[in-house]
C-alpha cells in the first residue's frame, strides 16, 4: 500500500487515522458509547425512583398535594433546557457550514457558532440559578435528604437509640410506616443533583469549545468536538425530559 | 492472514521498548504497547497483594479453631475479594494483553483514542490508591459484595473502598469504549468481520458489556456512599429502604462482569489452541457469535445470586431457567475447541499445557455452575464452599490460566526474548496440580455443608480445609516459580525470532518486539486468521 | 480514501425550529395532563409516553440519528433494551414477592412494630402553610 503522506493530512488529523472521515466517525462512535454508559448510570437512579414509588406511592402524591416542589420552576427549567438544546443544535449546524478555507464566510459561521455556544451556556446557567432557588427554599423549609430531613409540617419519627426512621408522624403522634418523605427528598436531591452536576460540567465544556472557536478552530471537516459535546448536551436535556414529570407532576 | 510486508531489520534494534527513555516517557506515553505493559505489571502486583490476603484466609482455615478475630477474618476475605475482582480480574486480560495486542492484530497503529487510553490507566492507578488507603485505614469487612444493611452501618472504611471501586469502573468503561471504536473503525483493509481473530471478537463482546454494565455498579456504589453518608433510605431497612433492591443493583453489574473476566480468556484460548494444533479453528462463526450471545444473555441472569435473599420465588424460577441458557454458548465454545484439537498437529509447549489446563478447569467450573443454577439444589449449596470453589474454578482458574497462557504466548512479541520451555512446562503442571488440590476439597466440604466466610468451623470439615490450604500454599509457590521464569527470561532469555509459534495473525507479521508505530507500512489482510495448515509459515520456532 | 469527502449533511433550519416547537407543545401537554387528575398508574404511563415521544424527537433530529451510522443507533437502542430489562425484572420482584410464599409482608411487620409507639408532642406535625388543597 502506498505511503500515507501522499494523502491530505491536515494538522488536526491524528497520526493513527488515515482520513478525517475515519477520525470523525471514530470520535462519534466513541461519544455514543459514552452516552450509553451515561444512560445506564442514570437508569440506576430511575430504578431507585421506581422502587421508592412502588413502596411509598402515597408519599409522592402527598408531596404534590402539599406543593413542596414548584411546578412553575420545574416547567420553566424544562423550557430553558429545551431552548438550550435548540441553540446547541444550531451551533453544530453553524460548524457544519464553516468552509475549510479561511474566508469571510468561515469567519461568519464560526462567530455564529461561538455566539450560539455562549447562549447555550448562559441558558444552562439560568437552569442552575433556578435550581439554586429551589434548593435554598428546601434548605430553609427542611425538606432535605435522609437524616437531614426536618420539615416540621410533615415530620418523621426517628428512634434515637437505634437510629431507625420508622415513618412519618401524623396527627396525635401516630406513626405512618407507608409515608417516607425523607426518602422522597433523598431521591429528589440525588437525581436532580446528579443531573445538575452534569449541567455544570456541560457549561464548562461548552465554554471551552467557544474558546477554541475564538482561536479559529473548527471547520466542516473538523467539527466533531462540537458535534459530540452537542450529543452530550442533548443527553442532559433528555434526562431532564424524563425527570421533570416524574418528580414534579405526580398525580 | 498474511501481511503485505514483514518488517525486516528495522534500524538496528529500535523498538517500542527503547524508542524513548525515562520514566516520564512511560507514564505519559500514548503507545498502547507501553500502556499494556504498565497495566500488566500493576495488575500482577495487585494479584500478589490479593494473593497474600488469600494466604491469610487459607492459613486461618488450616484448622477448625480460630486464629484471627472474626472481624479481622472478615476483613481478610473482603480485601482478598475486592482486590482480586476490581483490581485484577476485571482488567487482567483486556487492559494488559488486550491493549498490547489489539491494534497489532487489527493492523492499526494504535487504538482509536490513545490519550484516553493513557487516562484509563491513570484512572486505574487513582482507583487503586483509594483501595490502598482503605487498607491503611484498617480495611473493610463487608465482603466484596457490600451487602446492605451491614455495609451501610459498619464502622470500617467502606466509603473509601466504594470510591476506589467507583473510580476503577471508569477505567474499565473507557477501555471498553476505546476498544469498540478501534475494532469498528481501524481494521486493516481486507479484514472483514468474518476474518477478525477470535481474540478480538472476544474483546469486542467484553467491551460491550463494560460500557453497558459498569455504569450500573457505579451508580450503585454512589447510592451506597450516600446511604452511608446521608441516610437516604433506599437500601437500609432501618431507614425505610430495601436491602434486596441493593442486591438487584449490585448483581445487575456483577453478573455480567464475570463475563468481562472470562470472555477475553476464551479469546486467548481460541488463539493458543489453533496455533498449537496447527489447525483451523472448528466453528469460527459459532465461537464468534457465542461471544456476543454470552454478553447479551449474561445480562438477564443476575438473580441466580439472590435465590435465598428474599427475592420473589417466581422471579427466582425465571432466573434459574434463563441461567441454564447462558451455559449453552459456553458449551459451544468448549466443544469447538476440543474439536479443533481433533486431528491437529499438537505442540505440547508451555502455552498449550496452560491451554489444556484451562479446558479442564473451566469445564469443571461450568459444570459445577449447573447445581447452583438449579434453584432447588442451590437452596442447599448457597453460601457454602461449593460456591467458593465454583467461582474460583471459573473466574480464578479460568482467567488466570488463560492470562498466564497469554503472557507466555505473546511474551516473545512483548519482550523480544524467549523463556525456558522445559521449566515453563514443569511449572505449568505444578500449578495445575496444586490448583486442583486447593479447590476440589472445597467442593466436597461445600456439599457437606461448610459455610463460606466463616473463620472457625466444625471439626468434620478439618481434613478438606487442611488439604485445600496445603494446595493453596503450593499453588502460591508455583506462581512464584512462573514469575522467576519470566524474570530469568528478561535477564538471560535468548532472542526471539519474529514469529516463534508460526502464527498467521497480523501481530506476528511485524517486528518482534514491534517498532513504536507497529508497522512499517499498512498491512493488508488477505486470508483468515487460522488458515492452517494451508499456509506454510516460514521459520516456525524450532521444536524443543 | 482521500480528502475530498462529501460535506456534512446540514439539517435545514426549518426542521430544527419545527422540532423545537413540537417539544415545547409536548411540554405544555405534559403539564396539562397532570392537572386532569388521572389515577396514579395511568398518569405515569401517559407522562412517560409523552416524554418518550420528546426523546425520539431529540434523538432523531437534534442528535442526528436519522442520518447517522446505523451502529450508533443500535448502541442507543441496546442501552434502552438493557435498561428495560433492569427495570422490568426488578419491578417484577417488587410486585411478586408475596405471590408464591406468603411471608409476613414488610409493611405488616412495620405496622405491628409501631402500633404501640406514640411520638412525643413536640414532634407532631405543625399546621400546613403550603398545601394547595
Amino acid at each position: 500500500m502506498s505511503s500515507e503522506h501522499a494523502h491530505h493530512h491536515p494538522h488536526y488529523q491524528a497520526h493513527h487515522f488515515h482520513t478525517m472521515e475515519q477520525q470523525n466517525s471514530s470520535n462519534k462512535l466513541g461519544m455514543w458509547a459514552f452516552l450509553v454508559q451515561e444512560l445506564l448510570f442514570f437508569s440506576g437512579l430511575f430504578m431507585a425512583y421506581i422502587a421508592t414509588r412502588y413502596f411509598y406511592g402515597e408519599t409522592f402524591t402527598e408531596v404534590q398535594e402539599r406543593n413542596l416542589l414548584s411546578i412553575p420552576m420545574g416547567f420553566t427549567n424544562t423550557i430553558v433546557l429545551l431552548t438550550s438544546s435548540l441553540t446547541m443544535a444550531l451551533a453544530v449546524r453553524e460548524a457544519q457550514l464553516i468552509p475549510t478555507l479561511e474566508n469571510d464566510e468561515s469567519k461568519k459561521h464560526r462567530k455564529n457558532m461561538m455566539v450560539l455556544l455562549v447562549v447555550t451556556a448562559v441558558l444552562a446557567c439560568v437552569f442552575l440559578v433556578i435550581k439554586y432557588f429551589e434548593y435554598s427554599h428546601k434548605l430553609h423549609v427542611g425538606t432535605l435528604p435522609g437524616h437531614f430531613y426536618n420539615f416540621a409540617e410533615w415530620p418523621v419519627y426517628k428512634d434515637e437509640s437505634t437510629g431507625r426512621i420508622l415513618g412519618a408522624i401524623r396527627e396525635g403522634g401516630i406513626i405512618d410506616v407507608e409515608s417516607a418523605p425523607h426518602i422522597f427528598f433523598s431521591l429528589y436531591f440525588v437525581m436532580t443533583g446528579t443531573h445538575g452536576l452534569h449541567v455544570v460540567i456541560g457549561v464548562g465544556v461548552i465554554l471551552w469549545l467557544a474558546l477554541r472557536a475564538k482561536r479559529g478552530e473548527f471547520n466542516q471537516e473538523n467539527y466533531s468536538a462540537v458535534e459530540n459535546v452537542g450529543l452530550y448536551w442533548h443527553l442532559v436535556d433528555l434526562i431532564w425530559i424524563f425527570l421533570f414529570p416524574l418528580m414534579y407532576l405526580v398525580q | 492472514m498474511s501481511s503485505a510486508s514483514s518488517s525486516a531489520e528495522h534500524s538496528a534494534g529500535t523498538n517500542y521498548l527503547n524508542a524513548k527513555k525515562g520514566i516520564a516517557s512511560w507514564l505519559l506515553t500514548v503507545d498502547h504497547k507501553r500502556i499494556g505493559i504498565m497495566y500488566m505489571i500493576t495488575i500482577l502486583s495487585f494479584f500478589l497483594i490479593g494473593g497474600l490476603f488469600a494466604m491469610l484466609v487459607r492459613y486461618e482455615l488450616l484448622d477448625a479453631a480460630p486464629t484471627l478475630t472474626a472481624k479481622n477474618y472478615n476483613k481478610a476475605f473482603t480485601l482478598h475479594g475486592a482486590i482480586m475482582v476490581f483490581l485484577v480480574l476485571v482488567p487482567a486480560i483486556p487492559a494488559s494483553i488486550g491493549n498490547f495486542v489489539l491494534p497489532l492484530m487489527l493492523g492499526a497503529k494504535d487504538v482509536a483514542f490513545p490519550k484516553l487510553n493513557l487516562l484509563s490507566f491513570h484512572i486505574y492507578i487513582l482507583g487503586s490508591l483509594f483501595l490502598v488507603y482503605t487498607l491503611a485505614a484498617g480495611g473493610v469487612d463487608t465482603g466484596w459484595t457490600f451487602y446492605t444493611p451491614y455495609s451501610a452501618n459498619t464502622d470500617t472504611s467502606v466509603i473509601s473502598a466504594l470510591a476506589g471501586a467507583f473510580i476503577l469502573g471508569f477505567s474499565s468503561i473507557l477501555t471498553g469504549l476505546n476498544f469498540i471504536a478501534t475494532i469498528h473503525k481501524m481494521r486493516a483493509p481486507g479484514m472483514t468481520w468474518r476474518k477478525l481473530p477470535l481474540f478480538l471478537w472476544a474483546i469486542y463482546a467484553t467491551s460491550l458489556i463494560q460500557i453497558l454494565a459498569t455504569p450500573v455498579i457505579a451508580v450503585t456504589l454512589v447510592l451506597l456512599m450516600v446511604e452511608r453518608g446521608l441516610g437516604i433510605g433506599i437500601f437500609d431497612p432501618a431507614l425505610g429502604g430495601d436491602p434486596v433492591l441493593f442486591q438487584h443493583f449490585f448483581w445487575f453489574y456483577s453478573h455480567p462482569v464475570v463475563y468481562v473476566m472470562i470472555l477475553p480468556a476464551f479469546g486467548v484460548i481460541s488463539e493458543t489452541i489453533t496455533i498449537n494444533s496447527r489447525k483451523h479453528i472448528f466453528g469460527y462463526m459459532a465461537i464468534a457469535a457465542s461471544s456476543v450471545a454470552i454478553a447479551a444473555v449474561g445480562f438477564i441472569v443476575w438473580g441466580h445470586h439472590m435465590f435465598l435473599s428474599g427475592q420473589s420465588e417466581a422471579l427466582g424460577a425465571i432466573f434459574s431457567f434463563i441461567t441454564f441458557g447462558v451455559a449453552v454458548p459456553t458449551a459451544i465454545k468448549v466443544c469447538s475447541w476440543i474439536a479443533t484439537l481433533y486431528k491437529g498437529s499438537i505442540r505440547w509447549n508451555t502455552v498449550m499445557i496452560y491451554t489444556i489446563a484451562f479446558l479442564w478447569i473451566f469445564s469443571i467450573g461450568g459444570l459445577t455452575g449447573l447445581p447452583l443454577a438449579t434453584l432447588a439444589t442451590d437452596v442447599h449449596l448457597h453460601d457454602t464452599y461449593f460456591v467458593v470453589a465454583h467461582f474460583h474454578y471459573t473466574m480464578m482458574g479460568g482467567v488466570l490460566f488463560a492470562l498466564i497462557a497469554a503472557i507466555h504466548h505473546w511474551w516473545p512479541k512483548m519482550t523480544g526474548k524467549m523463556f525456558n520451555e522445559t521449566a515453563g512446562r514443569i511449572f505449568a503442571i505444578f500449578a495445575f496440580i496444586s490448583y486442583n488440590l486447593t479447590f476440589i476439597p472445597q467442593f466436597i466440604a461445600g456439599t457437606r455443608g461448610m459455610p463460606r466466610r466463616y473463620h472457625e468451623y466444625l471439626p468434620q470439615f478439618q481434613d478438606m480445609q487442611f488439604l485445600s490450604s496445603i494446595g493453596a500454599f503450593a499453588f502460591g509457590i508455583s506462581l512464584f516459580c512462573v514469575l522467576g521464569l519470566w524474570i530469568h527470561s528478561l535477564l538471560k532469555g535468548e532472542k526471539a525470532p519474529q514469529n516463534p509459534w508460526g502464527g498467521l495473525t497480523l501481530e506476528w507479521a511485524t517486528a518482534t518486539p514491534p517498532i513504536e508505530h507497529n508497522f512499517e507500512e499498512q498491512p493488508i489482510c488477505t486470508s483468515g486468521p487460522y488458515d492452517f495448515p494451508e499456509i506454510d509459515v516460514k521459520e516456525p520456532m524450532a521444536a524443543k | 480514501m482521500g480528502h475530498s469527502h462529501s460535506e456534512p449533511h446540514v439539517t435545514p433550519l426549518s426542521i430544527y425550529y419545527g422540532v423545537f416547537g413540537t417539544l415545547i407543545v409536548l411540554t405544555f401537554i405534559t403539564v396539562g395532563v397532570s392537572y386532569l387528575g388521572l389515577p396514579s398508574t395511568l398518569s405515569v404511563i401517559v407522562a412517560m409516553a409523552v416524554a418518550s415521544v420528546k426523546a425520539f424527537f431529540v434523538a432523531n433530529w437534534f442528535m442526528h440519528l436519522n442520518h447517522d451510522s446505523k451502529f450508533n443507533v443500535y448502541l442507543f437502542l441496546a442501552s434502552l433494551w438493557f435498561i428495560g430489562i433492569f427495570f422490568i425484572f426488578t419491578t417484577f420482584d417488587l410486585a411478586s414477592r408475596d405471590s408464591i410464599m406468603k411471608h409476613s409482608g414488610t409493611f405488616e411487620a412495620r405496622k405491628a412494630n409501631v402500633e404501640k409507639i406514640i411520638a412525643p408532642k413536640d414532634q407532631w406535625p405543625v399546621a400546613s402553610e403550603t398545601a394547595s388543597h
